[in-house]
């Protein structure tokens, strides 16, 4: 966990992750190859080992990755300013964008050509978040067990109307009593 | 309930409780969003589409446009902050473990058992989004087509998004 270079400033650490903010369109898993173009090949602050667990941490802490990630790596870079230099850096260009549309675009919102627009992508939606689901299932629904908790999630919530909550601390229980015994993979 | 206490709690709880990224805060916000009456499902979906086609983490997008229909710019602000703030913290701490804690048997044990229950809640949200977004065989062909162009070429979610909303003009 060395650190290969001197310590950014706190205005580049917020620049750095603002660009890969920026230029991100589709969330976590897109960030990925952006966020290690720039810190590990652009800037060099740390290797490549460094980066996936970086981001492998950020994925198992409650919360969103993306700021999870830059969180980590700005404390790693600047202590807790640059933890925050680096995640306003994150969500700037999201506050921008998103209050633009929001103020301006929302007014439009029930022309019937608008609406017939959300109509068809609210079924590309459904293929998007499935897609997605399917990518992150290959790697962590591989057994027995692991396939009975995604479906029993599924189904509670979807026939029971159970809270999310629940379904996290079930999986996390179940998850220690089932898994505590076996060999670290 | 105050607008801005309800967008705290809220955030902070989705923001502690999420596990897994940008489509589990979605499952979550989903609950709240129709739970507290803000907003309808399809309403939500839309917001969905927006936050998946413009820059940035989907989850924060989201937050930012969920607070500010509920509660103007003070609201956007505040969403993103709560939802940001316990995984920013959480991770700070955990920097001061790092890697012992988190390769620990027990720990790995508890992560095996957590993530297929994150797909599973994932796979529920896709669920309810369905229920109103296949209003007709349009929009089964647009999702079909669409599961086809990621398998196969994976094709970037803007050009979907774009793409579905010409067919959705042409054959609605």
């Amino acid at each position: 966990m060395a650190t290969s270079r001197e310590y950014p400033t706190l205005l580049e650490l917020f620049f750095v992750f603002l660009r890969v903010s920026a230029s991100t369109i589709g969330g976590g898993y897109v960030m990925f190859p952006l966020l290690k173009r720039e810190v590990v090949d652009g800037k060099g602050w740390m290797s490549d080992e460094e980066i996936v667990d970086y981001y492998a941490l950020g994925q198992s802490i409650p919360g969103i990755i993306a700021m999870n990630t830059s969180t980590l790596i700005g404390y790693r870079k600047r202590g807790v300013p640059g933890a925050i230099a680096a995640a306003l850096g994150m969500a700037a260009p999201s506050l921008v964008v998103i209050l633009l549309i929001a103020a301006f675009l929302v007014p439009y919102f029930d022309h019937p050509w608008v609406q017939k627009a959300f109509a068809g992508i609210r079924a590309a939606v459904v293929s998007l978040i499935v897609m997605a689901v399917y990518q992150v299932a290959k790697q962590t629904v591989n057994s027995g067990s692991r396939i009975a908790i995604a479906v029993g999630s599924f189904l509670a919530i979807v026939g029971l109307h159970a809270h999310p909550v629940l379904m996290i601390v079930a999986g996390a229980l179940l998850g220690f009593l089932l898994f505590h015994k076996e060999a670290p993979a | 309930m105050n607008i801005f206490l309800q967008l705290g709690i809220s955030f902070l709880s989705i923001g502690l409780f999420a596990f897994g990224g940008g489509y589990a805060v979605l499952s979550f916000l989903q609950h709240e969003v129709v739970q507290r009456g803000w907003m309808t499902t399809e309403r939500f979906a839309d917001l969905i589409a927006i936050s998946q086609s413009t820059p940035g983490p989907i989850a924060i997008n989201l937050a930012t446009f969920v607070g500010y229909e509920t509660g103007g710019i003070a609201g956007a602000l505040l969403a993103t902050l709560a939802v940001s703030l316990p995984g920013m913290v959480l991770i700070t701490v955990f920097a001061l473990f790092l890697f012992h804690f988190y390769e620990k048997p027990p720990m790995q044990a508890v992560f095996k058992g957590l993530r297929p229950a994150v797909v599973g809640l994932i796979a529920a949200a896709a669920w309810h989004i369905g229920e109103v977004a296949f209003v007709n065989g349009a929009a089964v062909g647009i999702a079909a087509v669409c599961c086809l162009l990621i398998a196969k070429w994976k094709v970037h979610p803007v050009f979907l998004v774009a793409g579905s909303a010409i067919a959705g003009i042409l054959f609605f």
